[in-house]
């Protein structure tokens, strides 16, 4: 299952960013991990992808450096910015109240909220 | 330096770094700092990378959709290139990675859009100067192209024919009451009858100067010419053997009007006017209406003036009396254009025939009858009406200006027109409101349109100038105590007219300051002369001079005459020791005595007399009948003004 466009724009920033705080990630493993951590719900195609990390770069909350690969070729590898950190600890702490008023609603399983600590 | 190693650098070198490394005009840096991928472009990428032709088709449509930056396209092809080759070595079918690539036209302008935001701050900058110059660009240009509409399109809407009702009063009267016909007769025949001598004076006062201009013939100097000048026996000579149409000029002075039938100016001599057609449309504007009666009246008191001191001088009374009376009737002789410049003309000829009577009495006393003296006193007294000057050509004149030059939405507003900014362009050169002389040249076309938003609406242009005329008339009425009101009416102009040349009323006002003076002070030296001719039959019948002026009143004088700068009391009046004093305390407002002013600035200015009080803006404090609260008059100088001065022994 996909998720419709405009829950995309909210989640997908707020997705990368926390894949970015645990290791730097190149564009294909960012795709195959966000695919793989959320059934598919997060996938998306380069179309997506690359314009959402330019973005996040712009705004100063990644940062990206061109680096040799195993295999030899180039890979351009994103990093989350100090300030990247600080957007991201503020998303989670929205998506938490989010989740939370969901799951009052009884939208959403409590264990759910517990998931984003 | 690695410029592609941000993780140490701070955002500040970060962004210069991205400036040099990206921006075309900086690829002479990238390869002084020998940057691997500073040459490539996007294609040689793709050719290297040797992939599948359908994925290579798909990142070439897509990158070159971007628009962007070479090295930016470069930037974005490598890492499609390793996403896809990455997809491919986890052994992804082509099929899939197509489809998981999405539109290349949508991914195209979003990765345009996205690098975009990336780019740095001095190319945003100047992104949005230019945004900011096309947009006041845009909005000047649709702002221009709506004032073009409404000037090329604004058409005045020309119904009042000025000229023609000006000229049909004459209609009222005969031929044998116009005077213009004998003016012109008389004039001609005088040219013709002084060429010879005038000629001949000239080139002997040119010789006698040593070649140079000289001015001082005879027959350019009449009416005071001394006795003693070389060329006076001549000149009174060709004066006597022009008599038969001096008759004729004299005996034409007292016809009712001048009836002259006005013209528009053609030329510069004035020789072949314009008459006024029926169709106003077809008319120049009023201001081109030529007034060539005021130089020839001028001329002719000249010449009676000066026949006037001949006969005097050859005991000629009853010519004296007859040129004397005849100048007095030129300036009471109707004309119909009610012009401020013909009430100035009349002024004129009443004060040289003022001087005349004077001179006449200073060095003739005994020549006038004393049937004379009382005729001359009645006739001083009908001049007086004529002297009171008239605004309302003026105010045709500038009415007509606007029903030529603007609009008219039928309730007393318009616009200026192309055809109205022309006349207030051919202002500036004097051609006086002939749009044909404008070149309609690109750059009048070009900024006329502009004009509209300069050029004031034709509704408050026609308030401010009639409301000036208001204020005139009024100060006539009220006295030379009030005439600070016109500098405060000239000061709201100023204020009103940001670009004085594009506001009629700047350019069309009269010098209206100045004409009030000389109006209250022909008032002053009429009755001054009135005076003089009391006198002179008060001492006729009782053998001596009065000791006051208040005994010639009511037998001598209907009332005594009013010193206007000294409110409510007469002229003073003193008997020398040699004959007898006529004055005005003049500007200071204290009686000296008879002392003249020597310096002549020092008096002749009321406003120099009534300077208004003022607040602390500078604005004049006005009494609650709106006439200015007065200050002392701390400008003028000490002394009098000495309006008739007879120094021949009387008694």
């Amino acid at each position: 299952m996909k998720l419709e466009r405009e829950l995309m724009r909210g989640a997908g920033p707020t997705a990368v960013l926390k894949l970015l705080s645990t290791q730097s990630m190149y564009g294909y493993q960012l795709v195959e991990t966000l695919a793989k951590q959320t059934n598919g719900v997060l996938a998306m195609g380069q179309s997506t992808l690359y314009p959402m990390l330019y973005n996040l770069q712009s705004k100063g909350l990644i940062e990206a450096e061109w680096q040799d690969a195993p295999n030899g070729r180039q890979r351009k590898y994103y990093n989350l910015t100090t300030k990247g950190k600080r957007k991201l600890k503020a998303d989670l702490d929205a998506w938490k109240k989010l989740t939370g008023a969901m799951a009052n609603l009884g939208v959403l399983p409590d264990t759910t909220v517990g998931a984003l600590a | 330096m690695n410029p592609s190693n941000p993780s140490t650098q701070s955002s500040l070198s970060r962004a210069w770094t991205w400036s040099i490394q990206y921006s075309p005009l900086l690829n002479a840096y990238r390869l002084l700092a020998g940057r691997r991928y500073s040459k490539a472009n996007h294609r040689d990428l793709l050719t290297a990378a040797n992939l599948p032709k359908n994925l290579h088709t798909l990142i070439d449509t897509t990158v070159k959709k971007t628009k962007l930056w070479k090295s930016e396209r470069a930037d974005i092809a490598r890492e499609l290139i390793a996403h896809t080759q990455d997809a491919l070595d986890a052994n992804r079918t082509e099929q899939h990675i197509i489809e998981s690539f999405g539109d290349p036209k949508k991914t195209a302008k979003l990765l345009r859009r996205a690098t975009k935001r990336k780019r740095p701050l001095y190319w945003r900058t100047l992104r949005n100067i230019r945004r900011t110059i096309a947009a006041l660009t845009l909005l000047l240009f649709i702002t221009y192209t709506g004032l073009a509409a409404r000037f090329f399109t604004g058409q005045p809407n020309i119904t009042k024919n000025y000229a023609v009702m000006i000229n049909a009063q004459n209609d009222a009267y005969s031929e044998d009451q116009k005077a213009w016909p004998i003016y012109k007769e008389v004039e001609s025949a005088w040219v013709l009858h002084i060429a010879d001598a005038q000629q001949r004076q000239t080139d002997n006062a040119s010789e006698l100067n040593g070649g140079q201009n000289d001015w001082s013939a005879g027959l350019s100097n009449y009416p005071q010419i001394p006795t003693d000048h070389r060329d006076y026996a001549e000149t009174v000579q060709l004066f006597k053997s022009f008599e038969p149409q001096l008759k004729r000029l004299r005996q034409a002075t007292h016809r009712p009007i001048v009836g002259i039938e006005l013209g528009f100016i053609n030329d510069q001599d004035y020789k072949n006017p314009l008459p006024p057609s029926t169709n106003p449309e077809e008319n120049p504007s009023l201001i081109n209406l030529g007034l060539p009666h005021l130089g020839q009246m001028k001329r002719s008191a000249k010449i009676l003036a000066f026949d006037t001191l001949i006969a005097a001088r050859e005991q000629d009374s009853d010519r004296t009396y007859q040129n004397l009376s005849a100048m007095l009737a030129l300036t009471r002789q109707k004309t119909f254009d009610h012009t401020l410049l013909t009430g100035l003309v009349n002024i004129a000829i009443t004060n040289l025939t003022t001087n005349i009577i004077t001179q006449v009495i200073q060095e003739h006393p005994t020549l006038l009858t004393r049937n004379h003296l009382v005729a001359l006193s009645h006739e001083l007294a009908l001049t007086r009406p004529s002297l009171q000057l008239s605004v309302e050509g003026e105010l045709m004149m500038f009415d007509d200006f606007l029903q030529r030059a603007y609009t008219d939405n039928g309730k007393g507003n318009g616009r200026i027109t192309s055809k109205g900014l022309f006349m207030l362009l051919d202002h500036e050169q004097e051609n006086w409101g002939d749009p044909s002389q404008i070149p309609a040249n690109t750059a009048n076309l070009l900024a006329g349109p502009a004009t509209l938003a300069i050029v004031p609406n034709r509704k408050s242009q026609a308030t401010l100038y009639h409301s000036m005329m208001a204020t005139y008339k009024h100060i006539l009425k009220e006295g030379p105590h009030t005439i600070a009101l016109i500098d405060n009416q000239e000061q709201i102009i100023d204020n009103n007219s940001p670009i004085p040349d594009f506001s009629p009323v700047t350019f069309l006002l009269p010098a209206l300051g100045r004409s009030l003076d000389r109006s209250f002070m022909v008032q002053m030296t009429t009755q001054a002369t009135t005076t003089l001719l009391a006198i002179e039959l008060y001492k006729r019948d009782t053998g001596h001079l009065p000791d006051t002026l208040s005994q010639l009143s009511p037998n001598y004088l209907p009332t005594l005459p009013q010193d206007l700068f000294n409110p409510g009391q007469p002229l003073k009046y003193k008997i020398t020791d040699t004959g007898y004093l006529l004055y005005s305390v003049a500007g200071d407002g204290d009686d000296d005595n008879g002392k003249a002013v020597d310096d002549k600035r020092h008096w002749v200015y009321f406003s120099k007399r009534y300077p208004p009080l003022k607040d602390q803006q500078g604005n004049i404090i006005l009494d609650n009948t709106g006439n200015p609260k007065l200050a002392p008059p701390s400008r003028a100088k000490d002394g009098d003004w000495i309006l008739i001065n007879i120094t021949t022994p009387h008694n």
